[in-house]
């Protein structure tokens, strides 16, 4: 068993890949190409590129032809925090907990993915 | 002296008056007896003798509480700076300690409202305890703190904070209780002030002018005459002049650098966007312009250019369904009448009111598909529909479609007449039809424009609350909740009894990870109209986010059967939310009933209201 095998995020994607699977088009509503390097001691451990333009979810780096958009670098504590809803975006990159590069306001359509989003 | 004895002896049970009295003083920090200056103590008031019932207003009780105090008979700016030293220390404390004194005050008026004040804990949070109150006049002045607040926030985020373009001017701040601060002797200053003095002096009063900190203070007057240089008599002595002209620029320095570090690390994540839009165009891995267009149209130009009637609706033969529709509404069936403003539109096609209830009441109906169709038609018919626009501005942030929200809160201030003025005085927008990807420089601008908006209403008593809705919206957008939420609390103090407004304060305090105080805003709603699906969803997902599964199930199925209940007696279609099952499906599976799963892929309505236990 690898070290990467480890990560929570794992778990975490695979529900939200759930997610996806029963709300076709959700990913699609992301509308943009988004990586996460998932970290654990300070190293990143694995990648995951959410590709809204194809509606898919994957583990690893953009493939061949995709570019990220942003790029979220966190931990893996602190991604379960944010799947979870426990966490927000915003309040962890204020804590210095999330890195974001690229187009910032891509990043937020995500807490769609982490949970249910209630209606104005 | 024997007068005085029942002052002085103690006496068991009851309270020395004169202990009492001195309990406003002594509880101050900044108290400087020695020169005969006080500064009004921030007590708790609610333990004292307030004036009258619930019509003294505040000014009168904050003025009863500062009769006794004996004016200063030579004005010792020493002293003041002294005071004002201390009080810097804790900047941020002296907003809250007012803020608190007069929630504490509100408090004692408040019915079953309290519950809203229990600390929203989010970081811009001076005013916010004082904010939540039904609406009496006291409680309306509570608002300008905020916007001033925001205005003060917001725009130092996106600029610089000593670039002052504009400066709220509603500093009515009528809540002061530092009013009669100094003595009643007019400020007067010697004409001989350095210039030193003069700019510090400038610095304070645009200082002052952004803050509340003693806004219509006397000090402020004397600030503004040093600012200017006016020649008149002082009675400052000079020797003390050249003392506190050292002070003042200590005092200016320090509260400028705490005022922006504040603000600089609270603003760092909205910065960041204003960053990334100067790299926008820069950024090699943006798509063409022209393809997000092309995409943008395939996308979007579909699902939301025909409207999708019911198949089958009993009340195609009625008379006149518009009306019926708007009595259905009243009575807060929102299903039947949205059936009605179909039959309505079906009938005559350009009727712009029945195509705008038709969206509002879909949008309510948790279909914001339809609603979408339908407001896009009647602002085809009626571009200057006010109404229409907000609606579609938080039916497109529902959908994460962030550049169409934008773009209709765009169009909702262009076609307001009290507001519009406001973007011809900006630069032209590109004219192009074309879409752009999510543009923050058009955010940030809405956002200023926004904020200008807000700044324009003097009058503290009067709150647009459609303004406070769309800069809810416009929040809400990039995931600061917390601030919708502060707007959206706003309109409500506005028009307590819109239960729409009350949804969208539950929904952004939601979004925001604060789950029971959401709840709690979805009551009020659902209180005020008990039809109001789109609500009670929203109750359903806070009882998931709050990990009580059973009961978001059953508000779901709740409101699965509002939905159907309003076919009438022949349809068999039925047109229930996707939203709605899909999350039932959700909330089903973590309540580990797979025998329940079967029913729930086949929207067997029936069963899982009786299973559930349903009327």
């Amino acid at each position: 068993m690898t070290k990467e095998d480890q990560l929570q995020a794992t778990v975490a994607f695979a529900e939200i890949n759930k997610r996806a699977d029963s709300q076709p088009g959700l990913i699609k509503k992301v509308n943009a190409v988004i990586v996460f390097d998932v970290t654990k001691d300070g190293k990143i451990q694995k990648s995951w590129t959410i590709d809204g333009k194809q509606g898919t979810l994957y583990e690893g780096k953009p493939k061949e032809g995709t570019t990220a958009q942003v790029t979220i670098t966190v931990d893996d504590n602190d991604f379960v925090d944010l799947a979870s809803g426990k966490a927000n975006a915003p309040s962890l990159f204020a804590k210095g907990k999330l890195k974001v590069k690229g187009n910032v306001m891509l990043a937020q359509k995500l807490s769609t993915l982490f949970k249910e989003q209630s209606k104005l | 002296m024997a007068a005085l004895k029942p002052l002085l002896d103690a006496e068991c049970g009851t309270t020395n008056p004169l202990i009492k009295l001195s309990q406003f003083y002594t509880r101050d920090n900044t108290l400087v007896t020695q020169d005969g200056l006080i500064k009004p103590a921030t007590n708790n008031f609610t333990s004292a003798n307030l004036t009258g019932g619930s019509n003294a207003t505040i000014d009168e009780l904050v003025n009863e509480y500062h009769r006794p105090i004996s004016a200063p008979n030579t004005f010792h700016l020493e002293g003041l700076l002294t005071g004002l030293r201390l009080a810097d220390d804790n900047v941020d404390n002296t907003n809250k300690h007012e803020y608190e004194w007069t929630t504490q005050f509100l408090d004692s008026f408040t019915n079953d409202f309290s519950s809203h004040s229990a600390n929203m804990p989010n970081k811009n949070n001076n005013f916010s305890s004082s904010v939540i109150h039904p609406p009496t006049n006291h409680q309306i002045q509570a608002p300008p703190h905020i916007i001033n607040d925001f205005n003060i926030q917001q725009h130092s985020q996106w600029m610089p904070w000593n670039e002052q373009s504009y400066i709220p001017q509603s500093t009515s701040f009528t809540l002061n209780s530092n009013s009669n601060f100094l003595d009643q002797q007019s400020s007067t200053i010697d004409a001989g002030f350095d210039n030193d003095t003069v700019k510090a002096a400038q610095n304070i009063l645009s200082l002052l002018q952004e803050t509340q900190f003693a806004a219509d203070t006397e000090f402020k007057d004397f600030v503004e005459h040093v600012a200017v240089g006016n020649g008149e008599e002082s009675t400052v002595d000079a020797n003390k002049q050249q003392a506190t002209g050292d002070a003042k620029d200590v005092t200016v320095d320090k509260w400028i650098n705490e005022f922006s570090n504040e603000l600089s690390n609270e603003s760092q994540w909205q910065t960041d966007w204003t960053s990334a839009a100067a790299n926008l165009s820069s950024l090699d891995d943006q798509i063409p312009r022209s393809q997000s267009w092309l995409r943008h149209l395939m996308d979007n130009g579909d699902s939301y250019s025909e409207y999708k009637f019911a198949k089958t609706n009993t009340f195609l033969e009625h008379s006149n369904p518009f009306e019926e529709g708007l009595k259905r509404l009243e009575a807060h069936d929102i299903v039947n009448a949205v059936l009605l403003f179909e039959a309505a539109v079906q009938k005559q096609s350009n009727h712009v009111d029945a195509w705008l209830y038709l969206g509002i009441t879909q949008s309510e109906n948790e279909q914001d598909g339809p609603a979408i169709c339908a407001l896009r038609k009647c602002v085809e018919l009626d571009p200057k529909n006010l109404q229409a626009y907000i609606t579609l501005s938080s039916c497109y942030a529902n959908e994460l479609l962030t550049n169409e929200a934008l773009d209709s809160l765009r169009k909702w201030l262009a076609n307001n007449d009290k507001y519009s003025h406001l973007l011809s005085n900006r630069r032209p927008q590109t004219t192009t039809d074309e879409p752009r990807l999510i543009d923050e420089l058009a955010f940030e601008e809405l956002q200023e424009l926004f904020l200008q908006a807000v700044s324009l209403s003097n009058n503290p008593s009067d709150i647009d609350s459609d303004l406070q809705v769309c800069l809810g919206v416009l929040f809400h957008l990039p995931g600061d909740y917390d601030k919708a939420a502060e707007c959206f609390n706003t309109a409500v103090l506005a028009k307590p009894n819109d239960a729409l407004l009350w949804n969208k304060l539950g929904a952004a305090l939601a979004n925001g990870g604060q789950s029971e105080k959401a709840v709690d805003a979805y009551y009020h709603a659902l209180t005020l109209s008990p039809g109001f699906v789109r609500a009670r969803y929203n109750l359903g997902i806070s009882c998931f986010n709050l990990s009580a599964y059973k009961q978001a199930v059953e508000h779901f199925l709740t409101a699965l059967k509002q939905q159907s209940d309003g076919i009438g007696p022949q349809g068999t279609h039925v047109q229930m939310s996707e939203n709605i099952w899909r999350t039932l499906a959700i909330a089903i599976g973590h309540l580990q009933r797979p025998d329940l799963e079967q029913s729930v892929i086949n929207k067997d309505l029936t069963k899982l209201l009786d299973e559930f236990h349903i009327e």
